[in-house]
């Protein structure tokens, strides 16, 4: 399970009091309704029929112990005693003060926990199987590739607007727990013979007022094999995913890489460190 | 038909109406418009309250025989339809006049209470659009 750095432990907190804040600014009247709904959706908090909703994020599903009792905790706390956990693996308080709401993300943060991109029209948390890990019929464990996206979905500028939200799942085993075909992107882990496993992308499928059944457009996608990392002592390397082999491309010794680049076809990489020096590898 | 009007609590959400000059908690409580110049005035009135920042976006809403016509109005007045041990249903000064849900046969008048609706229910057709202002996504459970 994904532990946060210091930059993801500050970012949260930073939210958490830039959300008090803001609940503080509303309650005394210095931002108006219309200002303040794009605020706390951005936060997960909605406002239905009873009461203030809070969705927080549960990325793939994951929890440990610590995170469980602290929602049981903020249950008993700030709620009525009992929390909803969502079609999508996230979890709802159906019943909690906008007053409290500063609070409960705090007592999240603690623990690692948040309700950022849980509403809005951005790109959602990523469900998994329920049984990653853990299923028998399970070819991959799926986590991994949910918090790849994970990672690159948080926070990304250029979906952080869309015309609607957007759902990513991810499974790893024959039988489908995600409900893959109702997601707009999905990934299935899938085994060619006895052999290679790679790929099976979906997209298009939707929940909501007018479901959709997602559709394949790709039954096979080999796995991108080879990984190219640069080091601050200079060393470049790529590694193969599958059986971790490694080819050493430049040598430890000179000053920090800058960047690497790929080229579409994933044929050439492209090399820069920090004394300007640059160079092209074919593969 | 007949109306009233609902907010929603700025400061914990809670289901409002609109009694008087100012809001309570019981649906029952609740004045009961019926004709829409009256029911547009005590609009126009709340918003002093928006303004004040106490509650959150007013509307009116349809009701005949102080029971509203909607489900959505229903729920919102008794809480949740899958826990009945919760919300304003679960609470004795704050339960709907009609009985709850599990009521089968509405009678009209409803059971004695301390705050009895208006009674001047005359049928009154309006065309103002019900609910608004809930930002709940059709599929708000995931």
């Amino acid at each position: 399970m994904y532990r946060y750095d210091e930059f993801d432990a500050r970012f949260v907190a930073e939210r958490v009091a830039q959300f008090r804040s803001q609940v503080a600014r509303r309650l005394s009247g210095e931002l108006n309704e219309d200002q303040f709904k794009p605020l706390r959706l951005m936060n997960g908090l909605y406002l239905q029929l009873h009461a203030y909703m809070l969705r927080i994020a549960v990325p793939y599903g994951t929890l440990d112990a610590r995170q469980l009792r602290m929602l049981a905790h903020i249950a008993r706390t700030y709620d009525k005693g009992y929390g909803h956990f969502t079609t999508r693996q996230n979890i709802q308080f159906n019943w909690p003060r906008l007053v409290d709401v500063p609070d409960i993300l705090a007592d999240l943060a603690t623990v690692e926990m948040h309700a950022i991109q849980t509403s809005g029209n951005c790109i959602r948390n990523v469900t998994a199987d329920h049984f990653a890990g853990a299923a028998a019929d399970e070819i991959e464990d799926p986590r991994p590739i949910a918090e790849i996206v994970r990672q690159w979905s948080s926070l990304h500028p250029e979906f952080s607007f869309l015309p609607r939200k957007f759902k990513i799942a991810v499974s790893g085993a024959a039988h489908d727990r995600a409900a893959l075909k109702f997601h707009d992107l999905a990934v299935e882990i899938v085994k060619i013979g006895a052999g290679e496993t790679g790929y099976r992308v979906l997209v298009g499928g939707g929940m909501g007022r007018t479901p959709y059944i997602g559709y394949v457009v790709g039954e096979f996608v080999a796995k991108q094999d080879i990984l190219a990392c640069g080091y601050e002592d200079g060393t470049v390397l790529m590694v193969r995913l599958n059986d971790g082999a490694e080819i050493l491309l430049r040598r430890p010794g000179s000053s920090p890489t800058t960047a690497l680049a790929w080229n579409a076809k994933g044929t050439l990489l492209a090399l820069s460190d920090e004394e300007g020096d640059a160079g092209i590898f074919p593969l | 038909m007949a109306q009233m009007l609902t907010a929603n609590r700025l400061k914990d959400g809670a289901v409002l109406y609109w009694r008087g000059e100012n809001w309570v908690e019981a649906l029952a409580e609740g004045d009961v418009f019926a004709a829409q110049p009256e029911a547009d005035a005590a609009l126009a009135q709340a918003q002093a309250s928006v303004a004040g920042n106490d509650v959150v976006s007013p509307y009116l809403f349809d009701v005949r025989d102080g029971k509203p016509v909607k489900e959505r109005e229903i729920i919102r007045a008794q809480g949740p339809s899958v826990r009945e041990d919760l919300g304003k249903q679960a609470e004795p000064s704050t339960s709907p006049l009609w009985g709850g849900r599990k009521s089968e046969g509405f009678s009209g008048g409803g059971k004695a209470g301390a705050h009895a609706p208006h009674p001047k229910n005359a049928p009154h057709f309006s065309t103002s659009p019900q609910g608004g202002g809930q930002e709940s996504e059709p599929d708000v459970s995931i």
